[in-house]
C-alpha cells in the first residue's frame, strides 16, 4: 500500500496516495464560527476548500501550517496538517485500533500501521463526518 | 467538487466495453421518458391524431432497443410491457386503462434508469456544468490575479496600465462568456408538471387543463432544479385547494375544466414564474379561523386583517387549510417550505387572490446565481455576507435602543429585535452597525462588527458539515480573494428563536406577532433613572410616595410598611435601599421600588422586541413588567429572562 506519511497535532498519521489530491502551504483563510469540525475557508486557485482540524482528536490540539486536500465521500476536503508528508510503500497489514482509545478517534482511524512506530491510518470518510 | 450528484455507477450487467454508450444511453433515456410523459397526459385527452400515439410507440421501441443492447434485462422487460399496451391502442384505440398502464411504466423505467425523481438534467449536463463552474471560477481567479497586478503596479509607478487595462478587458469577456453558458431555458423545470397536474386531477377527481407560457426565458442552470421542485409542490396545491369539483365548478357558472397557467417572464431583477389557477380563491374567513384555531393569531386581530395580510398568514409554518389531511398536500408542511426553498435561492414568493376567481401565486428568482447581490461584513474575526434582496437598510450602532438587557431598533411604531450575530457564533459581542432586514413580512436587525461593502459574487454550495448547521447557504470569494459565509436569515431566526417585529405600511394595519398580546392595556408608567416600564392595572394594589419603610436589618429587600411585611425589588429584580416611591402588587406581598411613577397610560402598541415585551409611550419606549413575573419569587430573572 502506498501512503503519505505526516503528522497531525504532533501524532503519525497515514493517507493512502489515491485519497490525496494535493498539499500546499496554508493560505490565508477565513476562520468559521464553531459548532462545526470546519476551522475555516481557504481559497485555494479559484475554489473555497473547507479546512477541519482534527489535530485534537489524532494528538495534541495545534495549528498546522500545511493542507492536505483529500477526496472523501464525493467531496474534497482540506485537513491541517504539521509537515509536508513523504510518500512509503508500506508492506504491514494495518491492524484495528485497540479497544481503549478514545471513541472520537477511532472514528478517525481505519487501522493503525505497525511500522518503526505505530503510525494512524486515517479514514478519509471518518475524517469529514461530524 | 462542483458536480452536484456523482455520475452514476454502471451496473453489472452492461457489458465490458460498452460503460460510454450506457452513459449516453442514461442521458437520452432521461429525455425521452420526460417527452413521452407529456406526450401520454397528451393521448389521455383524447383529441390528438394517431401520429402521437405513434411518436410515443417509437420512443418506447428505441428505449427497448437500446436496453436490450446493453443487456438491461429489467428495463427492457418494462418497455416491452409499455409496447404492448402501445400495439393495442392501436387497434382498440386509447383506453384509459392502457394509458395509465404506461404511465405506470415511465415510472418504473424513470426509477430503473433516472434513479426515481423525473429529472430533466441527465448526468451528461451535470459533468458539463462542473466543467462550466470550474471556467467560471478560473475566470474569476483571473480577475482577482488581474487586480493584484493593477494593485502592485499602482504601487511600483510603473506606467503601464494600457497593456493591464487591456487584459482587463479581456478577463472581463471571458467571465462573461462562461456566464452565459449557465443559462438555460426555463422549460427545463417544467417537463414534470404535464404528469402532476394530470395525476393529481385524477385523483381528486377534478378537471384541469394546464397552460404553461413563456417556456424560452432563461434562468441559471444551478435554479432548474429547485424551481421545479417548487412547482410541483405549487401545482399540486393548485389542483387540491384552489380547483373545485367539476360539480362545484358548474354550480357556480364556471366551465367544468379548470385551468392552470405556468407563465414564465422576465422582469427588472431576474424572473417570475406566476402560477395561477381560475379556482375558489382563498376563503379569508377560513384562513383566519384556522390562523385563530392554531394560535398564529390573535383573535381580536383577526377580523382587522386586510386580505393580502390574510393571505401572508398561509406562509406561516406548520399552516394548512385543508379541513382534512390531504393526500397530496395540506400536510402541513406547505407554502412556508415553498418560501423557505424559494429565499434560499435569493428569490420571493408573493400570493394573490380573489375569491371565487382564482388565486395566483409568484415565484420571483435572480435570473443568474452568479452575479449574486450581496452585503459583506465581519462578525469579529468571522467573513460573514448576506443577501442584498433582504436587507432594507444599515443601522448605525447609536441608533440601537436598549431595552432591558436587549437591543431593539425603531422603526415608525414598531420595535425590532436586534439579533447581534457575534453571539449566535458565541464570539462575545459585535458592537457595530445592524442590518434590518425582512424575512417575509417580518423585521429583525442583525448587529454586526464592520461592513466591508457591497458586490455580486458567484455563490457556491458548502459542504454539507456546514449547511448541517442550518445558517450557511454558500460561500464565496469576496475582495483579496478571501472566502466568506453566506448566511440564512431564516436560518439564523430559527437558530436564536427570536420572534420577528411585522413591518408595517403607514396605512396597513400590522400582522401581530404569533407571541403578542396585541390588545390595548391600562398601564402604570414609572421610571427609574433613564428606563420607563409599564406596569398592566390590573397587577397594582397601590402607589406610596416616600413610603414610611422600616428595614428588616440583615434582610435586603424586605421591609415592613405598617403591620405588613412586604418583599421590595427594583425593576432589575434585585432589593434595593429604601425607595422613592413604592408600587404595591395585587399579590400584597410585593412592591416594586421606583424612582418616579408617571401616571397610568394605555399601551397601545405592544410588540415583542427580542424576548421583552415593550410598548410605545408618548414618553419613550417602556418595558412592559408582567404580573406573573412580578410575583415570582425571582422578580429579576424573570424580568430580563
Amino acid at each position: 500500500m502506498r501512503v503519505c506519511l505526516f503528522t497531525v497535532g504532533g501524532s503519525r498519521c497515514a493517507l493512502p496516495v489515491e485519497a490525496v489530491r494535493e498539499v500546499v502551504r496554508l493560505p490565508e483563510t477565513t476562520p468559521v464560527p464553531p459548532g462545526t469540525p470546519v476551522k475555516a475557508l481557504a481559497p485555494l486557485r479559484g475554489r473555497i476548500v473547507s479546512v477541519i482540524d482534527r489535530s485534537a482528536e489524532l494528538g495534541a490540539a495545534s495549528d498546522g501550517d500545511w493542507l492536505l486536500v483529500l477526496e472523501a465521500d464525493g467531496r474534497d476536503i482540506g485537513l491541517l496538517i504539521d509537515t509536508l508528508p513523504s510518500v512509503t510503500d508500506v508492506e504491514v497489514v494495518p491492524s484495528a485500533a485497540p479497544p481503549h482509545l478514545d471513541p472520537r478517534t477511532v472514528g478517525l482511524l481505519a487501522g493503525v500501521l505497525l511500522l518503526d512506530s505505530p503510525v494512524h491510518l486515517l479514514d478519509p470518510t471518518g475524517l469529514v463526518g461530524q | 467538487m462542483t458536480s452536484q450528484q456523482p455520475i452514476r455507477a454502471v451496473p453489472a450487467e452492461v457489458p465490458e466495453g460498452l460503460e460510454d454508450v450506457y452513459l449516453e444511453f442514461l442521458v437520452e433515456a432521461s429525455e425521452i421518458l420526460s417527452r413521452m410523459d407529456t406526450e401520454v397526459v397528451e393521448l389521455e385527452k383524447g383529441t390528438a391524431g394517431p401520429e402521437l400515439l405513434e411518436a410515443v410507440f417509437r420512443g418506447m421501441h428505441t428505449l427497448k432497443g437500446a436496453a436490450g443492447f446493453l443487456n438491461l434485462a429489467s428495463v427492457q422487460e418494462v418497455a416491452h410491457r409499455a409496447e404492448d399496451s402501445l400495439s393495442r391502442m392501436r387497434t382498440d384505440g386509447t383506453h384509459p386503462a392502457l394509458l395509465v398502464t404506461v404511465l405506470e411504466c415511465l415510472d418504473e423505467l424513470r426509477e430503473l434508469l433516472v434513479g426515481g425523481a423525473s429529472r430533466t438534467s441527465s448526468p451528461s449536463v451535470r459533468v458539463n456544468g462542473a466543467t462550466m463552474d470550474r471556467l467560471l471560477e478560473l475566470s474569476g481567479e483571473m480577475a482577482s490575479r488581474r487586480q493584484d497586478i493593477a494593485r502592485l503596479l499602482a504601487a511600483s509607478g510603473r506606467g503601464i496600465d494600457d497593456p493591464v487595462n487591456g487584459m482587463a478587458a479581456t478577463v472581463e469577456e471571458v467571465h462573461r462568456t462562461v456566464l452565459r453558458a449557465r443559462v438555460q431555458p426555463v422549460d427545463e423545470a417544467f417537463g414534470r408538471l404535464p404528469r402532476v397536474v394530470r395525476d393529481a386531477s385524477v385523483q381528486l377527481g377534478k378537471k384541469v387543463e394546464l397552460i404553461v407560457r413563456g417556456r424560452e426565458v432563461e434562468i441559471d442552470r444551478g435554479l432548474l432544479d429547485p424551481l421545479s421542485d417548487v412547482l410541483v409542490h405549487l401545482l399540486r396545491n393548485a389542483v387540491d385547494h384552489g380547483v373545485e369539483t367539476p360539480d362545484s365548478r358548474r354550480a357556480a357558472g364556471k366551465p367544468e375544466v379548470a385551468s392552470v397557467v405556468v407563465h414564465a417572464y422576465r422582469s427588472t431583477d431576474g424572473v417570475v414564474i406566476d402560477v395561477s389557477d381560475d379556482g375558489r380563491g382563498i376563503d379569508v374567513e377560513r384562513v383566519r379561523a384556522v390562523a385563530v384555531e392554531r394560535g398564529l393569531l390573535d383573535p381580536g386581530r383577526a377580523q382587522g386583517l386586510t386580505e393580502s395580510e390574510t393571505a401572508e398568514l398561509l406562509f406561516l409554518p406548520g399552516f394548512s387549510t385543508a379541513g382534512s389531511v390531504g393526500m397530496l398536500s395540506g400536510r402541513g408542511v406547505g407554502m412556508d417550505v415553498v418560501r423557505t426553498a424559494v429565499e434560499e435561492h435569493g428569490g420571493s414568493v408573493t400570493l394573490e387572490s380573489s375569491k371565487g376567481l382564482g388565486t395566483t401565486i409568484s415565484v420571483r428568482l435572480p435570473s443568474t446565481l452568479l452575479g449574486m447581490p450581496v452585503v459583506v461584513f465581519t462578525v469579529n474575526s468571522y467573513r460573514c455576507m448576506l443577501p442584498r434582496g433582504v436587507v432594507e437598510k444599515i443601522v448605525a450602532p447609536d441608533e440601537l435602543l436598549t431595552i432591558g438587557k436587549e437591543l431593539a431598533y425603531r422603526q415608525g411604531s414598531v420595535l425590532v429585535p436586534v439579533v447581534d450575530l457575534a453571539a449566535v457564533f458565541s464570539s462575545g459581542r459585535s458592537r457595530g452597525p445592524g442590518l434590518l432586514c425582512r424575512i417575509g413580512k417580518g423585521l429583525v436587525v442583525f448587529q454586526v462588527s464592520s461592513l466591508t461593502g457591497s458586490t455580486e459574487t458567484l455563490v457556491r454550495p458548502v459542504d454539507r458539515l456546514l449547511r448541517a448547521q442550518g445558517i450557511y447557504t454558500g460561500m464565496s470569494l469576496t475582495e483579496n480573494a478571501l472566502p466568506a459565509l453566506l448566511l440564512d436569515p431564516a436560518g439564523l431566526i430559527r437558530r436564536c428563536g427570536v420572534t420577528l417585529s411585522s413591518s408595517t405600511d403607514d396605512q396597513a394595519e400590522p400582522l401581530p406577532a404569533p407571541s403578542s398580546a396585541a390588545t390595548t392595556t391600562r398601564a402604570l408608567l414609572v421610571s427609574t433613572g433613564s428606563a420607563l416600564y409599564a406596569i398592566p392595572e390590573r397587577a397594582v394594589l397601590g402607589v406610596l410616595r416616600e413610603p414610611a419603610l422600616a428595614a428588616v436589618a440583615a434582610r435586603p429587600g424586605i421591609f415592613v410598611l405598617g403591620d405588613e411585611v412586604l418583599i421590595v425589588r427594583g425593576p432589575d429584580g434585585f432589593p434595593t435601599a429604601a425607595p422613592r416611591c413604592l408600587v404595591r402588587l395585587a399579590d400584597t406581598r410585593h412592591a416594586l421600588a421606583v424612582e418616579r411613577i408617571i401616571g397610568l397610560i394605555d399601551i397601545v402598541d405592544v410588540r415583542p422586541a427580542a424576548g421583552v415585551a415593550v410598548a410605545m409611550t408618548a414618553h419613550g419606549v417602556a418595558e412592559i413588567l408582567e404580573p406573573e413575573s412580578l410575583y415570582a419569587g425571582e422578580l429579576g430573572q424573570e424580568v430580563v429572562r
